[in-house]
């Protein structure tokens, strides 16, 4: 009885032996291949040390988002964004997943591992899905954080409703953040505040950041690029076009990386 | 209609289409194995009952399965429901006792857990997202079961072991060719109590 379920049997065996099989339990458990953890706050630490050694008051940063599954497009990205020595960090804003699954931020670490600088990373309403929340903390950390360069405030803010269990974002914790802050502020978070689900919070959010001086304000989450400054919002990550901010004193401006 | 019922429902008739003989499901609600699996993204640990019948002149079973993974595992209690349909291929023979079967399988599992959603709570907006509690995951696997006349307990029970992928995979693969599908294959191993005596399925059972 040799016919075509031999090879099959062949092959069977074959990658067996190999070993490349492994015992899954589920995708939605929380067992990660990556030993990466809390990578937010030693990147943070790292792009301080680079930007001590430099000039903390003069860098330009590279914003992207919502690269979901593209992994080849976020490859592309990445590539770009290192044949550029003069951006010494990057920002994800979001939605480095489709399901919140453990092997899809897997993936994204693979490519965005090969930023040769460093990169920070905020939590997107897909990240959130299934165990998307816990993992993303196991990895990169707290969801709300804030970090300074120079005199300048970075502020990541968890501002996600419906998937984190139709919860007001912390606007506490953000108000805080904000008080008695001098310098350039750079507030960073996935959903924009025209999003459906920021609909119940919109006025009170608005409400925090006005009247706040040299605030810009950066988002994913639409897929479009839209830029009405100092407000950003992202493009995903498959339209290739890279919003880049540079910072020089307390003058802050854009320019835009474009596919070729 | 909680998500439990709908849940059961599905299971019921993606059991009724996935079987040739309709009558056959009514007519013989008891169940002709019991197959218990170690890993294949169905659990720690998941058991159940199944069917075996002929469909197109080839064997087949449909195995409706319940695995668990505790929070200290998993980091949240996840409940696992998988459907599984397989065709079974007499592969070869061994000393006239054994027999090495290929199967060839399409297990539906469908996970209850933290943030995965049959029906998405009242406050999205209706299609928002697709469920996202589902997922395919085709396999192919070797049992080994024992060939005797004599009915002794050994002749009822067969072994196997599985090499899946799960569909999330395939799907990163073909849209990014930026995964590894090798890297993404997983082995599952398992054991089948059957109910009726090996010898008399060999060749097929006819309806
Ligand atoms: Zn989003």
């Amino acid at each position: 009885m040799f016919n075509s379920t031999n090879y099959i049997f062949m092959i069977f065996v074959l990658v067996s032996i190999t070993g490349c099989s492994v015992f899954e339990y589920s995708p939605y458990d929380d067992n990660l291949n990556t030993s990466i953890r809390n990578s937010n706050l030693k990147n943070i630490s790292r792009i301080q040390d680079i930007l001590t050694e430099v000039e903390a008051d003069s860098f330009n940063f590279a914003i992207i988002s919502d690269s979901h599954s593209d992994y080849d497009d976020l490859h592309e990205v990445v590539k770009k964004i290192n044949s550029h020595s003069d951006i010494k960090f990057t920002i994800h804003l979001g939605d480095q997943t489709d399901l919140g699954l453990k092997f899809e931020f897997e993936n994204s670490l693979n490519e965005l591992n090969n930023l040769k600088f460093p990169y920070v990373a905020i939590i997107g309403n897909h990240d959130y899905l299934s165990q998307g929340e816990s993992i993303f903390e196991m990895i990169y950390g707290k969801t709300n954080f804030s970090f300074q360069i120079g005199t300048n405030n970075f502020i990541g803010f968890d501002n996600i409703v419906w998937e984190n269990n139709n919860s007001r974002p912390n606007f506490e914790w953000l108000k805080n953040e904000l008080a008695g802050l001098e310098g350039n502020k750079f507030l960073l978070m996935h959903l924009t505040e025209t999003s459906n689900s920021m609909e119940l919070y919109k006025e009170e959010y608005l409400s925090i950041i006005n009247n706040i001086q040299d605030l810009y304000r950066f988002h994913g989450h639409t897929h479009v690029l839209d830029i009405d400054w100092p407000r950003v919002v992202a493009p995903m990550t498959s339209d290739r076009i890279i919003p880049v901010i540079s910072v020089r004193g307390n003058i802050v401006s854009y320019y835009l990386l474009e596919p070729k | 209609m909680n998500k439990y019922s709908i849940l059961f429902l599905l299971f019921l008739f993606n059991l009724i289409i996935s079987a040739s003989d309709f009558k056959q499901v009514f007519k013989n609600l008891t169940p002709d194995q019991m197959p218990l699996q170690f890993a294949g993204n169905q659990g720690v640990i998941s058991m159940g009952f199944g069917y075996s019948y002929t469909m197109f002149k080839r064997n087949r079973t449909t195995d409706l399965m319940y695995g668990y993974i505790p929070e200290n595992i998993s980091g949240t209690d996840l409940h696992i429901f998988t459907l599984k349909n397989t065709i079974k291929h007499d592969f070869c023979k061994l000393r006239d006792t054994i027999i090495i079967v290929a199967t060839f399988n399409l297990n539906t599992i469908c996970t209850i857990s933290h943030n995965t959603h049959l029906m998405w709570p009242d406050h999205y907006p209706d299609g928002y997202y697709f469920t996202n509690a589902f997922h395919l995951q085709p396999s192919i696997g070797l049992e080994i079961k024992m060939h005797q006349d004599n009915h002794t307990n050994i002749s009822k029970l067969s072994f196997y072991s599985e090499l899946g992928i799960l569909d999330q995979h395939t799907y990163h693969y073909i849209k990014t060719g930026r995964v590894s599908l090798l890297n993404s294959i997983n082995l599952s191993l398992g054991c089948i109590y059957s109910f009726k005596n090996n010898a008399t399925e060999i060749g097929g059972k006819d309806h």
